[in-house]
């Protein structure tokens, strides 16, 4: 079976004091559409700090799945405007097209 | 295995509170709060700070962690664009008072109650204002069109440069603009850091064809000058310690999602954002702090993350 790199959840953040500098330096920290957050696997503190947030975990698959919807409903929102808010015109920067997210295990 | 002891000559201290005059290197043990705790040092890392009200993209950062600012952006194109601006107090952020237009991708620099905001897209060509911590006040404008423009100083003195529709920066002297000679290297979507005498302007895309440049260009007042490159190319977008000395900064290009710090002759690498992002708001008075409000992911957000480096306190656990 193969070694987990990460681990996931799903949490809101709050703001000041969700991630602070202390956890940075000790964790990756990655943020997903849906509230999902990649945080190391097999690691106390990833766990400390997964408590500490009132994180639930989720599996792979599950996070995926909350991902894939998010990520959906994103694609057809952008889809759905007007094309020349996503056609760029010289130097002149848009939003473009959510693409898809593929979650490491 | 050897000891702290043996390592540093004394035990580790027990003690109810964290000692002042700290030694990087220190370990002790904090009775109150039941954790050991080591002074470090720190290349540079990001926390979660308060949320905008509203999530945005190119809007503009100025100010620092403890005392940051935020100005218009938008959730799209020209219409979108917003007069908002937000004061940040190193917790949340608060409502200020809103610019004389709506406008996103301009120049901010300078503290809360000596912001410059110059150019930028959706206001009048070249239209600029400027604040004192309680009112904004339109100046004169630029000359051009000052889409993308990124500058360094305050309102009372500034230099901004690298706008999409100009190769020449103006310095701003208080009442007037003054046109400075072309700057070796064309670019947009940069960061721009120092003062109105003494600025760097690096990354961002070239005008000529978009493609994705590592130029560190500095301004002295006078002349151009260019400098050891960035490691990586590409859009930088204000995500930068605007207000710190061009000597010592970070950088958070959009690509790759890490950040990168000048000493003053060379280029390290630091942490990432969790929430990676372009065209956020970026700022910070020195190296060891700033932060970054709103960007594009895809999608547009809200989240602030703050910066750190330095000697910084840890406390020690065990994974």
């Amino acid at each position: 079976m193969a070694h987990k790199t990460y681990q996931y959840c799903v949490a809101e953040n709050w703001g000041k004091g969700f991630i602070t500098h202390d956890d940075s330096r000790k964790l990756e920290f990655r943020s997903f559409p849906g509230n999902v957050w990649r945080v190391n696997a097999h690691n106390q503190d990833a766990n400390r700090w997964i408590a500490g947030v009132n994180g639930t975990h989720k599996t792979l698959s599950e996070a995926q799945a909350i991902v894939d919807a998010e990520v959906t409903q994103a694609q057809a929102d952008w889809d759905a405007l007007p094309a020349e808010q996503k056609a760029p015109s010289a130097g002149f920067e848009v939003i473009t097209r959510p693409e898809d997210i593929t979650l490491e295990e | 295995m050897a000891t702290y002891y043996d390592i540093f000559g004394q035990k580790v201290q027990y003690l109810s509170s964290d000692p002042a005059n700290l030694t990087e290197g220190q370990v002790w043990y904090n009775s109150t709060s039941n954790t050991a705790k080591v002074q470090g040092f720190s290349t540079g890392v990001w926390s979660s700070g308060g949320s905008l009200p509203t999530a945005l993209y190119g809007q503009q950062g100025a100010g620092s962690t403890p005392a940051g600012f935020s100005m218009g952006g938008g959730t799209g194109p020209v219409p979108s664009y917003v007069t908002a601006t937000n004061t940040y107090d190193g917790t949340s952020w608060t409502a200020a008072p809103a610019m004389t237009f709506s406008s996103a991708y301009a120049a901010a620099c300078g503290t809360i109650p000596t912001t410059m905001y110059a150019g930028g897209d959706g206001n009048p060509p070249g239209a600029s204002n400027t604040y004192n911590g309680t009112s904004w006040t339109s100046i004169t404008a630029l000359g051009f069109d000052g889409y993308q423009l990124k500058g360094a100083g305050n309102s009372a003195n500034a230099f901004v440069a690298q706008s999409y529709y100009s190769s020449s920066g103006r310095t701003w002297n208080g009442s007037s603009w003054t046109a400075s000679p072309t700057i070796p290297q064309h670019n947009y979507a940069t960061g721009a850091v120092g003062d109105y005498n003494d600025a760097s302007f690096l990354g961002g895309k070239a005008v000529s064809d978009n493609s994705g440049r590592n130029d560190h260009i500095n301004w002295n007042g006078s002349a151009w000058t260019t400098d050891t490159v960035m490691p990586v190319s590409g859009d930088v977008s204000g995500q930068i310690s605007n207000n710190a000395p061009t000597s010592n900064f970070w950088i958070h290009p959009s690509v790759p999602n890490s950040t990168l710090i000048w000493n003053g002759s060379s280029w390290t690498t630091g942490g990432s954002l969790s929430t990676s992002r372009s065209n956020g708001a970026g700022a910070g008075s020195t190296v060891a702090e700033g932060f970054i409000a709103g960007g594009v992911g895809p999608p547009t957000t809200a989240i602030t993350e703050e910066f750190v480096s330095g000697p910084q306190t840890q406390t020690i656990t065990t994974s």
